[in-house]
């Protein structure tokens, strides 16, 4: 278990201003930031690269913030994997337990049985120059394991590799984090590697870390404006509490020109009276598209207005609609076969709705 | 205007405010300038004189100093000079045979006298020539191959010492030093104990070194500092009066005043006996090595 | 004319500068004093006398040079920079200067008992390789801290992560990546101890076939006004020197494909 209380640092440009997180024994955290949020600088402060101007590290309980890298037994795979030049592959993975002193049969095994479960067994003579950006990701991520330290800081491993091997990677990451019983703390600005491989996530942006969570709750409900921005939801509008019952809040939205109605557990902290202001949100992808008349069950959050743009990009498209009498523009994200299938063109009127429980208070 | 337009639009303007501020360096009529070569081991004295001289005569003299060997080197190669000034007689020789200078030029300006040099005070008690093959001292001679003086130390050691004493002698040699004033400052530096040099280096640093005389049968010959026109002068009238000078009273005076011997009986009578002036000493095999 | 012409006659403007220096010696050349030189007793002292003293000073200054330049390279310390500087102090004041230092202190008290206790510098051939040492002492730190700063510190930490100490770490991943830096400052080293002389003159002296290396040796002919002499010399000397790093160059490539 890694455990972070107010950790502050500072390196030129970069700040880091109280971060205090938990990564569970065997669990895998995401941390995602746009570059330059300071991702780098963290891990860095975890290993004792940096020094921390306040606040301390724990490592299964054991305070480690004062000791020397080596003995801090964290294993650590940076941007550009930094493999040895000048060492065979075998080499590079064996360092670890050489420079611990193991040289052990049953080691050795172990070494061999990862590297076979992560397909380069056979690569073991080969030098570093002669690796394609896949296998050495693998030899990188052996390296760091092999060595026998079960914490792991991953920073943005996969972001030089092209989707396919990629989402390869994200397997073999997952595999070797259930067999080897890894605890894994991973900087990304790749969302969909964040979702996949987090147990949770947490969400950095200008240093300090704005929410944390169960990854189906830090996708479906941001905690704050920047953070929604952060996903590239522009779905915000701000509006005011009308009415509020047990079950549901009234939110007057002027920009969309309607009333929304959603409910109670929409929001991570809830406005309390009525008159409050709030700012409401939806993922592109929750907005539904209704052609013409609309079903019967379709009883709240309908907008009907004109679809001003239609934009192709491959599994999904983008929908830009204007609701009636406002200036405002939704986003929309459809999938492909559901454009096919509503035929729509620019300028056509349609309507839209919004499920309740897809809608999140900021 | 970009920043490159304006770099060379002001580069000529500084050239220019240079080129005036430094011109007074360069001196006008250079052409009519004396080139002489000159032994650093003359240095201080010659300097006065050649400074009294453009004072009297208006003409500039250019110095070149150095090993008196080094610089005939550069005389030969530049092919350029009026006056060939080497601290001591065989190099003259040399210039005479090598037909760098007109022999019929050649004047004796000073004389020498081989002496020992101590370290002031005579720390280690030096006395005589045998003192120096007492175990522990530490002696230099110059370089005899190149200098003057340490050819003559060598004639000394060669005739004062038996074949036993002069292998215990060179056993205390430690160094050969590349020029007369590397002799005069290897006592300076105390770097040995004691230096067979000529009896004036007391006089070019009278606070560290001390001159002890060798015994008048130990003195084979007198050196003497020799002058001649260049056979590479443009300028031979203006040379000649240049050596005129340093012959003149007021020229002798100078080097009088640094302690050089002014004429043959001077330095006999400090030698206490009479010795021939300069002629060449072949060194011996086992001195020069091969 | 493109960039790239102008510059590669740039680079053979620099080779035609030396190789006309060392043509010109040949208005000077006597085939029969060339063979008696070589092979004189007094000149192959010299040579051997050059090769040893320069390749020992370049080992020690090599060895101190790695230790320093790694504080340099990775360290941060107080007086960092006045460390750095003083570098070039061997340069800025010229071999005389620094010869007439070691000189100067051999005469007071500790030089004094050094060389009474210890071993003898001034006038021994003990003092070429100290003259050599100090003077290319600053150049071997100064390389040998750019082939490091070369090697990202990056490799450090991670090897540091695996488990290696500080000075693991240095040894068996950021030393053996320089290496090729460090043997291109061991080179310089000893090219520059070969060809000094402005120390090695003051503090060793000249006397043949004791501490008359082939610079000194050069001097000492042209003191004594013998230009042919010197030529043969100078020959030798280029002929060795150049040598020598041409054929140092050409095996470290082998060493790059076998």
């Amino acid at each position: 278990m890694l455990e972070l209380r107010d950790i502050a640092a500072k390196a030129g440009t970069f700040a880091l201003n109280d971060i205090s997180l938990a990564v569970d024994r065997g669990s895998c955290h995401v941390i995602v930031g746009a570059t330059g949020s300071g991702k780098t600088l963290l891990l860095e402060s975890i290993l004792g690269l940096r020094k921390l101007s306040r606040g301390s590290v724990l490592l299964s309980g054991r305070e480690i913030t004062n000791q020397p890298l080596e003995k801090r037994n964290i294993s650590y795979v940076p941007q550009d994997l930094a493999l040895f030049p000048h060492l065979t592959v075998e080499d590079n993975i064996l360092y670890g337990l050489r420079m611990k002193g193991i040289k052990d049969r049953e080691h050795a095994r172990m070494v061999e049985m990862l590297m076979e479960t992560v397909g380069i067994k056979e690569l073991a003579r080969r030098s570093i120059g002669n690796l394609s950006g896949g296998e050495r990701q693998r030899v990188a991520l052996v390296r760091a394991i092999a060595a026998g330290n079960n914490h792991l800081l991953l920073d943005e491993p996969f972001s030089a590799l092209h989707q396919g091997l990629r989402r390869e990677l994200w397997f073999v990451l997952k595999e070797l984090q259930k067999s080897c019983d890894l605890t894994v703390l991973m900087v990304t600005h790749d969302m969909e590697e964040a979702f996949f491989l987090g147990d949770r996530v947490s969400v950095m942006i200008d240093g300090a870390i704005r929410q944390t969570g169960v990854a189906r709750d830090v996708y479906e409900k941001p905690a704050d404006t920047a953070v929604a921005r952060f996903f590239g939801i522009r779905n915000i509008f701000p509006g005011r509490v009308r009415a509020l019952s047990k079950s549901v809040l009234h939110v007057a939205c002027d920009s969309l020109g309607a009333e929304l109605t959603i409910p109670m557990g929409a929001a991570l902290h809830q406005p309390t009276e009525p008159g409050a202001r709030c700012t409401v949100g939806i993922r592109p992808e929750n907005v539904m598209v209704l052609k013409t008349d609309r079903p019967s069950y379709v009883q709240e959050n309908l907008l009907a207005g004109i679809l001003t743009e239609i934009l192709l990009k491959g599994a999904t498209h983008t929908l830009l609609f204007r609701p009636a009498g406002t200036v405002t523009v939704v986003e929309i994200e459809v999938p492909d076969y559901a454009l096919k299938k509503l035929q729509l063109n620019v300028g056509d009127g349609i309507s839209i709705f919004f499920k309740g429980e897809s809608l999140f208070l900021i | 205007m970009n920043k490159y337009s304006i770099c060379f639009s002001t580069t000529p303007a500084i050239t220019l405010v240079l080129f005036l501020v430094l011109m007074p360096v360069f001196p006008a009529g250079a052409a009519e300038a004396l080139l002489v070569y000159a032994g650093a081991a003359s240095k201080p004295p010659t300097e006065e004189a050649v400074k009294l001289y453009e004072q009297k005569t208006g003409t500039k003299v250019d110095l070149v100093f150095g090993g008196s060997g080094y610089v005939l080197s550069q005389m030969k190669l530049a092919r350029q000079g009026d006056i060939y000034f080497p601290g001591s007689s065989d190099y003259m020789e040399k210039a005479k045979r090598d037909g760098h200078v007109f022999p019929g030029t050649e004047k004796v300006i000073v004389y020498l006298v081989s002496a020992i040099n101590v370290q002031k005070g005579n720390p280690h008690n030096i006395r005589t020539l045998s003192d120096l093959t007492r175990p522990g001292i530490k002696v230099a001679i110059a370089n005899p191959e190149g200098v003057c003086v340490g050819a003559y130390a060598v004639e000394i050691i060669e005739k004062a010492f038996t074949p036993a004493e002069k292998s215990v002698f060179r056993k205390n040699l430690v160094n050969y030093t590349e020029s007369c004033e590397k002799t005069a400052t290897a006592i300076s530096l105390k770097t040995v104990d004691a230096v067979i040099g000529w009896s004036v280096f007391q006089h070019w640093d009278p606070a560290r070194i001390e001159t002890i005389p060798l015994k008048k049968s130990e003195i084979s010959r007198i050196g003497y500092i020799p002058v001649a026109i260049s056979s590479f002068s443009n300028n031979k009238v203006r040379a000649r009066q240049f050596i005129d000078f340093l012959l003149s009273e007021e020229g002798k005076a100078i080097y009088g005043k640094y302690h050089y011997f002014m004429s043959p009986e001077e330095a006999s009578a400090w030698i206490g006996a009479t010795k021939p002036v300069g002629g060449e000493y072949v060194l011996p095999a086992d001195w020069r090595p091969k | 004319m493109s960039l790239r012409r102008v510059s590669i006659l740039f680079a053979f403007s620099t080779f035609a500068l030396f190789a006309v220096l060392v043509l010109s010696l040949l208005y000077f050349y006597r085939g029969g004093l060339f063979i008696e030189t070589l092979f004189s007793e007094r000149t192959l002292f010299s040579i051997r006398l050059s090769i040893y003293s320069a390749t020992v000073a370049a080992v020690l200054a090599t060895a101190l040079a790695v230790p320093s330049a790694y504080a340099l390279s990775r360290c941060d310390f107080p007086g960092k920079d006045a460390v750095d500087t003083i570098l070039e102090l061997p340069m800025i004041v010229s071999p005389a200067a620094l010869g007439a230092m070691l000189l100067i202190f051999f005469n007071n008290p500790l030089g004094n008992w050094i060389q009474t206790r210890g071993a003898q510098f001034v006038f021994d051939s003990n003092g070429i390789i100290l003259a050599q040492f100090v003077t290319t002492l600053g150049v071997a730190t100064r390389l040998t801290k750019a082939a490091m700063d070369e090697i990202p510190q990056r490799y450090e930490d991670v090897a540091r992560t695996l488990g290696a100490s500080l000075a693991a770490a240095f040894f068996n991943v950021t030393l053996p990546l320089c290496r090729r830096g460090l043997a291109a400052a061991f080179i310089l080293s000893w090219a520059k101890a070969m060809g000094e002389f402005g120390a090695t003159i003051t503090l060793a002296g000249t006397m043949a076939m004791k501490t008359e290396t082939l610079p000194i040796a050069i001097f000492m002919k042209l003191s004594t006004a013998d230009i042919d002499g010197t030529v043969v010399l100078i020959l030798i000397m280029t002929a060795i020197g150049i040598g020598t790093l041409y054929a140092v160059r050409m095996i470290s490539r082998k060493g790059l494909h076998a």
